[in-house]
């Protein structure tokens, strides 16, 4: 190499050696730098994400693990704004397959006004979201003409599924389980009882974007799944009846409750008006106020004659009566200067209590009470849990009303009409459990819905729980047998061929706003168990002013007899005579 | 001795041969760390998004499973299965229809036991710490499990 080129070299080696050295220097001095700092914490910024992650609602099944409330998938249908490069397809695309306002979001989507995403529509269902990505992918493969300007896409266009409730069997049950509404909270029935179990807990966490940090997401149980005590099939089979039963009888409402007097299992709860939970926003359509949304558990009413069954066991409990003790019906007793009359307004002469109760005579009845006395009266009646809620898991349920000395409201002759089930408050399911007493050989228990909670895999059944012995065994067992005694002697249409059952019917008076009773308008009601030496399932009736007949005993005893021949089928439950040899054998 | 000083004073060639060579050595070692930690990095960053499209999935999975479920549900409804069942020519049975026979043995149903162990109850963290760990900490790793780490805890 000549001398005088060297220099040439190693000036362009030298030149090329500081830039190469600039370069690290550079970089080491912009990692030392004061706004390194920031521009890092900047971009741990775009690293995580915050989200929260919701655990899917628990599912609700039947005693037989039959879905009664699950979740289905539907979608948020959104436009990311920025992504958008043609407003016009996406807002006809989605006014006309989404039913929405074409101006609105095409307003919002040439003038975001600093916004980067619309939410369009949501619990938008799969088949309307299937419709919308046929479309876009049907567009983003046309052929491409990048020289029109307007060329139609539905780009931007994003969809994000989630849960939203859902109710397989409609409105089966549906005064049970209650409803959902889209901002995931639970209103009557089990769903709002037991909201948050079934909600599950949602968790906050910070999510890695960047990939080079992606870990597990935390693992968020699902909310509790719950078993119920309600056999579905029951259920069905009762709703089925009771509507039948308004249509032949032309009457406005009505409940039937079937419950396991032995545990408290409530194995059926029907009531009108019933809808559709999937439809919940038809609510107001069919509910006037939330007490009609479950009438069992949240309408109180006066409920008449089958009231005599708590009078009756009181005055035998205490030992005031015996079913022998003879009484003289006149027609007419007179209690705090007011007279009381029979139901029919006649004198049945001499009758023993048996009699008193097979003829369901208000006179006889009125003269228990006062023999017995209010203190031991009401004394018995809120031993059976009159007057204050069972406690059942069902949101919403009402206490009824018990008048007692000492109420401001309260008159020596209202402890004659109550004993007879008048000028007293009592919902289906407060007479349930005190029935439940008499059926049980004395033991009350509580009602109760949910059998068993699942929750991470294990199941967690409701013991039976028991609330106290209103009255004595004994006392249990006389009742029974003059109850059943007294169906059978009256040839009642409450009886089912090969099963012997014990029940009472009532007929009731309807208050009305004036403070009189109407005359021609009544509740009609029947409360029954069986079989009687070892019962099953206690059956309230209650057929709300029937037009077909005004009597208990010719609405709702029948219905009390068509349920019962379908529950002995569905429970596999066998005539009295061959459950006996068989238990013989 | 004298015959390395030889080499290194007498012959400069040599000399800048050497100290040719020594950079050459640095520079290949050095792309060899920037390329093995490059695709470390990248293989990370692909595993990395590999493992939030399997979130991803797993979500869709429990999702769809649950809308399955329900699916099953309506399909197995009340109602629809009545009306199967009338299709089929099936009548609902009354008491007089039902005749009792003695099964010796025969346990009557009792209600449903949905209890069991289900998969997500494994809580265990199925990521492999290589997957999270800088290459410096996946070495020391190495060192720790290959016993050559003075430190550690016996």
């Amino acid at each position: 190499m000549n001398y005088e080129y060297s220099w040439r070299v190693k000036l362009v080696i030298g030149v090329f050696a500081l830039v190469g050295l600039a370069i690290p220097a550079q970089i080491l001095r912009i990692q030392n730098s004061p706004e390194a700092g920031k521009i890092l914490d900047q971009s741990n910024n775009y690293n995580w994400e915050v989200r929260t992650l919701y655990p899917a609602r628990g599912s609700i099944y039947d005693r037989n693990g039959r879905l009664l409330a699950g979740n289905e998938i539907v979608y948020e249908v959104g436009v990311d704004i920025p992504r958008v490069s043609n407003p016009h397809t996406v807002a006809l695309t989605l006014s006309v397959t989404l039913d929405l306002d074409y101006n609105d979001i095409y307003d919002t989507l040439t003038n975001p006004e600093g916004r980067l995403y619309l939410v369009a529509d949501d619990f938008v269902l799969p088949g309307k979201v299937e419709e919308l990505k046929k479309l876009k992918e049907e567009l983003e493969n046309q052929p491409d003409d990048w020289r029109a300007a307007d060329r139609p896409s539905l780009d931007g266009l994003v969809f994000r599924a989630h849960f939203q409730r859902s109710y397989p069997e409609k409105s089966l049950g549906s005064n049970i389980l209650g409803f959902v509404m889209h901002d995931g909270h639970g209103y009557f029935g089990v769903e709002a009882k037991y909201d948050e179990q079934l909600a599950g807990i949602p968790v906050t966490t910070l999510v890695p974007t960047d990939p080079n940090r992606a870990e597990d997401l935390p693992r968020i149980p699902d909310g509790a799944t719950l078993i119920l005590t309600i056999d579905r099939d029951i259920q069905a089979a009762v709703e089925e009846i009771l509507d039948l039963s308004l249509v032949e009888h032309g009457a406005e409402a009505g409940s039937i409750v079937v419950m396991n007097p032995k545990t408290g299992e409530v194995l059926a709860m029907a009531s009108t008006p019933r809808f559709d939970p999937n439809e919940y926003w038809d609510y107001e359509l069919y509910f006037n106020n939330a007490s009609e949304f479950n009438r069992a558990i949240s309408l109180p009413y006066e409920p008449g004659s089958v009231f005599k069954i708590l009078t009756m066991s009181g005055a035998l409990d205490s030992g005031t009566v015996t079913p022998s003790t003879s009484f003289l019906d006149t027609g007419v007793f007179l209690i705090g200067g007011v007279p009381v009359y029979n139901w029919d307004d006649a004198a049945w002469g001499y009758q023993d209590m048996t009699g008193c109760m097979q003829h369901s005579l208000n006179v006889c009845l009125a003269w228990v009470a006062s023999q017995l006395g209010p203190q031991k009266f009401y004394s018995y009646a809120r031993a059976f849990g009159i007057g204050h809620p069972t406690g059942i898991d069902l949101a919403g349920e009402a206490a009824g009303r018990l008048k007692v000395p000492g109420d401001g409201d309260w008159y020596p002759v209202d402890l004659g009409t109550n004993s007879f089930g008048q000028g007293v408050a009592v919902t289906p399911i407060q007479m349930v459990m005190a029935a439940s007493a008499i059926a049980n050989d004395g033991r009350m228990v509580a009602p109760h819905v949910l059998y068993g909670m699942v929750q991470n895999g294990r199941q967690y059944n409701s013991p039976p729980r028991y609330l106290g012995t209103p009255i004595s065994e004994t006392t249990a067992r006389t009742l029974n047998e003059m109850l059943a005694y007294s169906l059978e002697n009256e040839s009642s249409l409450a009886l089912v061929p090969g099963y012997r059952l014990a029940g009472k019917t009532g007929t009731a008076q309807i208050p009305l706003p004036t403070g009189y009773y109407a005359n021609s308008i009544t509740n009609t009601s029947f409360i029954g168990w069986g079989p009687v030496d070892d019962p099953q399932f206690v059956v309230y009736v209650w057929i709300e002013r029937p037009s077909s007949s005004i009597w208990g005993s010719e609405v709702a005893a029948p219905v009390f007899a068509r349920v019962v021949e379908k529950l002995v089928v569905l429970m596999g439950i066998p005539p009295d005579s061959v459950r006996q040899a068989l238990a013989g054998q | 001795m004298d015959f390395v000083r030889n080499i290194t004073q007498k012959t400069p060639w040599k000399t800048q041969q050497q100290l040719f060579g020594f950079v050459l050595v640095v520079l290949v070692f050095a792309a060899m760390i920037a390329g093995i930690y490059l695709t470390i990095t990248s293989r990370a960053a692909v595993l990395g998004r590999e493992i939030q499209n399997l979130e991803a999935q797993i979500t869709d999975g429990k999702r769809l499973n649950a809308d399955l479920s329900n699916q099953l549900g309506v399909l197995l409804s009340y109602q629809s299965m009545a009306e199967r069942a009338w299709a089929m020519g099936f009548t609902l049975a009354s008491p007089e229809d039902i005749e009792y026979v003695t099964i010796p043995g025969y346990a009557a149903p009792q209600p449903v036991d949905l209890s069991e162990a289900r998969p997500d109850e494994q809580q265990a963290n199925t990521l492999p710490d290589a997957y999270t760990q800088s290459l410096w900490e996946w070495f020391e790793a190495q060192l720790v499990t290959s016993g050559l780490s003075g430190g550690g805890v016996q």
